[in-house]
């Protein structure tokens, strides 16, 4: 019997106005997609009386980068005029120590928790997956208090210690789960081999591991780089990360509305994470998704 | 190379710390967990039993602060938005996630170009997506006035600064960021339906959307439990892109739990009462995972 | 010298028993095959003389010395696994030299022990490459050299040769097998391959549900099983057991077999030889064991065995023999004929059956009557 080389329906007139049809939705869905982003920029490079003419959609009838020169370097966010520079700045500081040491904890704790199948082990994993889908509500306000108590409150430090702390789960669930798929026998045969459990982890796990770690750090980092309630809640002036001086800036009253400026710097801080994403996307994916699909 | 002396020495000291090795590298971060996430849950627990306004305080007095709670419109306004933004969060982003996925899934050339763009909005943060959002709603240069100048004079889309509708306008913000994500879930599954039964279903005759409808997504039923989940959560969380968005406004007709909880914290110095409502949302939360958390594991034993 | 004894070894997962209190020896320089089907506990068993699980109870004794607190690293033992379990990351030379490298061997001599280990596997050529780039046959080779590398005093190997193909897995039999006696060591080597079983093993030790159901050498095994699970897991196409009365008839005990012939039932009396054991058994049931050649075409074999005639099923031609499908008391029972005397199916033919070689089992107990 013949195999179909193409699904049937694969032929003649309505196989070409199905194709039409998908087409049509997938074109249309990612306009909607790309339409934001496409008025932020345009936004971002015309001036003040092109957009108080009200053309929103149309493009700029010049690339004009002040807008930008003044969001990363002279908007005023509060009594500062500095721009969006020295907050992002701060969040760089914040993200590269948070991502790393969670990111090891996470390697290390995942490795233990994943090949050693000690008593209590499930509960712990249990309890670490709880961990993940709490509302930081919850924690704000002790976290408050204790940052206080270590003498880190309304500094980077302090967030750093927070975001360390509430990344831990994220980085152990998804070493943990990437380590149980690699199998047992390897582990056995370094140990017959002589290697105990560090020698094991470093010969042996870690260089299995750059697909997991690429997609732990690209989570956190987005992750870190993205969050805002922390930083409202325990940062305040030169110390806050670059979200909450984005909102500052925006949802400032006391001057006039620079719609441009605020789309730039919206851009300026979207950035890291989006060069990120159109770098790693593949990475990216499977860090969203690592949480969904069972270990 | 063997080495008959070391036969004789049995479990030596090193070995023997080999051993219990896996339980001593995971309890630090564990401890970090208990403490951070359960003690720090009991704490907040603690303070909302208690008056504390400006400063948290550890004078236990009761359930006063659930009971004002649950009496206050805004708390009341916050839940109720809390029902229509989640419920509506969830059914669209799952819907539209699910026709993409499917569409995507009919060998499309582009497939790779399209999911970069349907996915980007997940890696952006909320008070950018906020921002943008603010920017294109605001009916005196946005999309209105955009749509009324090129000779659509009826065309209405006040809804950011409506009352009635601002939380509507969360909601497409929301949907916007968390579609694609519940794409590219749904489109990972479809890439592990057997080709073959799809084969066998050609061949019985069987149309391409009675193929989806009758077999495949029904076996899909597990990723929509996690879509379910997974936006579930994190419409409890909402926080930024209320702030970014509407600011919890007009009034506080756009406020969620979250932004009620921070609102009461921060602003307020009402800290007794936003430790009680952070405690709600934590229920509320609980409320799904738990059961969710529990089948899994169990299944997973079973398994 | 490496001789292992356990004794009382039990172990259990949860609620499930995988060892109940086996007790083996190994002799010094022997081949001991652990058979079995999946889940009866043999690799547990394996595990825990590597000294990579812990049994619940129970001594094990290598040398003659107590081990059971002794790390696996320190116990001179090598294994070979059933996933080959190379390191993907490193080379192949790094791979066989790793044991080595963890037990601080300076580089030179690992590398020339590496060379040596190579040349006799004949991988030489493969030292430089990855894991990923070897066929299942070099991987398997790769997995041996590790463990020879060593040069331990038990080689213990789990599965090795079921991920390759068949004709593969017929060549690594027999190097294993002149391994073995070049090197002298005492080897474990746990299988559900019958075939891979009887051709390796000095002994045999047939698992099933954590217990060791008998130990022999392959022709024990094969002609006086323990009991019918035994008898039916090893032999291709397994033993064919027929339920019998057994009766005296002419003061000779023998017993009754139900056939069919020209589609009419009939019983054939079959003589026991040397039934003085049985005399106890008159007119109650037993399960008769006939492997498929000991019923067979009447003209091959000498004349004094009893002859049976019934009709014939189906044929199944292997090749060298043809299996004949006749019904022996309601139930098919297969007979290997030369295809030179199989008559055509639907038809009848004579069979003999050696019945010196037939075997016999408590119908109660599944135990083999002696």
């Amino acid at each position: 019997m013949a195999e179909p080389k193409t699904l049937p329906g694969a032929n003649g007139k309505r196989h070409l106005l199905g194709r039409l049809f998908i087409w049509t939705l997938l074109l249309a869905a990612a306009v909607l997609y790309l339409g934001p982003i496409y008025v932020v920029l345009s936004t971002s490079l015309k001036d003040l009386a092109e957009i108080r003419a009200g053309a929103l959609l149309d493009l700029p009838h010049e690339l004009n980068f002040t807008a930008w020169r003044e969001a990363w370097s002279s908007a005023c966010i509060g009594v500062r005029c500095e721009g969006l520079r020295p907050y992002f700045l701060n969040s760089v500081i914040m993200s590269v120590p948070s991502v790393a040491i969670s990111t090891l904890i996470g390697a290390l704790s995942g490795y233990a928790l994943s090949l050693f199948r000690f008593r209590g082990a499930n509960i712990i994993f249990a309890l670490m997956l709880f961990g993940c889908f709490i509302p930081f509500q919850i924690v704000i306000l002790p976290m408050a208090q204790t940052l206080g108590f270590l003498g880190v409150a309304n500094s980077i430090t302090g967030l750093i210690v927070v975001h360390t702390i509430y990344g831990i789960s994220f980085t152990t669930l998804f070493f943990r789960n990437y380590y149980v798929s690699v199998p047992q026998e390897l582990v056995r045969a370094a140990t017959m081999d002589g290697a105990g459990f560090f020698r094991i982890f470093w010969h042996i796990m870690l260089p299995l591991s750059v697909p997991i770690i690429v997609v732990s750090v690209i989570w956190q980092f987005t992750q870190v780089w993205n969050e805002f309630l922390f930083g409202a809640s325990f940062t305040s002036g030169g110390s806050q990360p670059v979200t909450v001086a984005l909102n500052n800036l925006i949802n400032s009253t006391t001057s006039v509305k620079q719609y441009n400026v605020d789309m730039a710097a919206a851009l300026i801080a979207a950035a890291p994470t989006l060069v990120v994403y159109i770098i790693a996307g593949r990475f990216f994916v499977r860090g969203l998704t690592a949480g969904a699909v069972k270990g | 190379m063997s080495h008959p002396q070391q036969r004789k020495q049995q479990m030596s000291v090193l070995d023997r710390l080999q051993r219990y090795l896996p339980q001593l590298v995971v309890a630090p971060p564990f401890l970090l967990l208990v403490f951070f996430v359960y003690g720090f849950i009991a704490w907040t627990g603690i303070i909302s039993l208690t008056n504390s306004r400006m400063l948290p305080t550890f004078d236990v007095q009761g359930i006063q602060q659930y009971v004002r709670l649950l009496a206050m419109d805004r708390w009341n306004v916050a839940f109720d938005n809390l029902l229509i933004f989640g419920s509506l969060y969830i059914l669209f982003s799952i819907t539209i996630g699910c026709v993409l996925a499917v569409l995507l899934d009919q060998r499309i050339r582009a497939e790779g170009a399209l999911r970069t763009i349907y996915l980007y909005p997940m890696a952006i943060s909320f008070i950018v997506t906020g921002t943008a959002w603010k920017w294109i709603l605001n009916p005196s240069l946005g999309i209105e006035s955009y749509m009324q100048k090129l000779g659509w004079e009826s065309f209405q889309f006040d809804w950011i600064v409506n009352r009635d509708m601002a939380i509507y306008v969360v909601v497409i913000a929301a949907v916007w960021q968390a579609s694609g994500f519940v794409m590219a879930l749904f489109l990972s599954a479809l890439r592990t339906v057997d080709e073959d039964i799809i084969r066998a279903a050609h061949l019985d005759g069987a149309s391409t959307t009675r193929i989806y409808f009758g077999i495949i997504l029904p076996s899909l039923r597990p990723v929509f439990l996690s879509a379910f989940v997974i936006l579930a959560h994190l419409s409890i969380k909402s926080f930024d892109l209320v702030v970014a968005l509407t600011n919890g406004g007009p009034g506080y007709s756009s406020t969620l739990p979250a932004n009620f909880m921070y609102e009461m914290a921060f602003r307020r110095n009402q800290i007794g009462l936003g430790a009680a409502s952070a405690m709600m949302m934590l229920a509320t939360v609980a409320a799904i995972i738990v059961p969710y958390l529990y089948s899994e594991l169990r299944a997973k034993r079973h398994g | 010298m490496a001789t292992i004894s356990i004794e009382h070894a039990s172990k259990s997962f949860g609620s499930t028993k995988v060892l109940k209190d086996i007790s083996l020896d190994v002799k010094d320089g022997e081949f001991l095959v652990l058979l079995g089907a999946s889940g009866c506990g043999k690799s547990t068993l394996l595990n825990i003389i590597a000294g990579l699980e812990p049994m619940a109870d129970g001594t094990i004794r290598l040398d003659g010395e107590v081990v059971n607190d002794v790390h696996p690293k320190n116990r001179d033992i090598a294994m070979v696994f059933q996933s080959y379990a190379l390191y993907p990351n490193m080379t192949v030379e790094r791979n066989i030299a790793f044991g080595l490298e963890m037990r601080k061997i300076s580089k030179a001599e690992r590398k020339a022990t590496v060379r040596e280990v190579a040349s006799t596997l004949q991988i030489e050529h493969l030292l430089s490459r990855k894991p990923s780039q070897l066929s299942g046959g070099q991987r398997q080779r790769v997995a041996m050299g590790r463990a020879l590398v060593r040069r331990p005093k038990i080689f213990l190997f789990d599965e090795p040769l079921s991920n390759l193909d068949a004709k593969l897995r017929g060549e690594m039999r027999t190097e294993i097998k002149k391994l073995h006696q070049t090197l002298k060591a005492t080897m474990v080597y746990v299988t559900h391959d019958q075939i891979e079983a009887m051709t390796l093993a000095d002994r045999i030790a047939i698992m099933k549900d954590g217990e060791i159901q008998q130990i022999g050498t392959p022709q024990e095994i094969y002609s006086k099983p323990a009991n019918m699970y035994v008898a039916g897991f090893v032999g291709a196409p397994p033993m064919n057991f027929v339920e019998v009365d057994l009766v005296k008839r002419e003061e000779q005990l023998g017993a009754i077999l139900p056939a069919v012939l020209k589609g009419e039932p009939v019983d054939h009396f079959l003589p026991l030889p040397n039934s003085k054991h049985l005399e106890a058994r008159e007119n109650t049931k037993v399960i008769l064991g006939l492997r498929p050649e000991i019923i067979t075409d009447s003209t091959s074999t000498h004349s004094s065995a009893p002859e049976i005639e019934c009709d014939v099923e189906f044929l199944e031609p292997t090749g060298a023999d043809t299996l004949c499908i006749i019904r022996l008391n309601g139930h098919p029972a297969k007979a290997r004929v030369s295809p030179l005397f199989a008559c055509p199916p639907g038809e009848s033919m004579r069979f003999t059956l050696d019945t010196h070689r037939a075997c016999l089992f408590d119908p109660t107990t599944e135990q083999a009557i002696t």
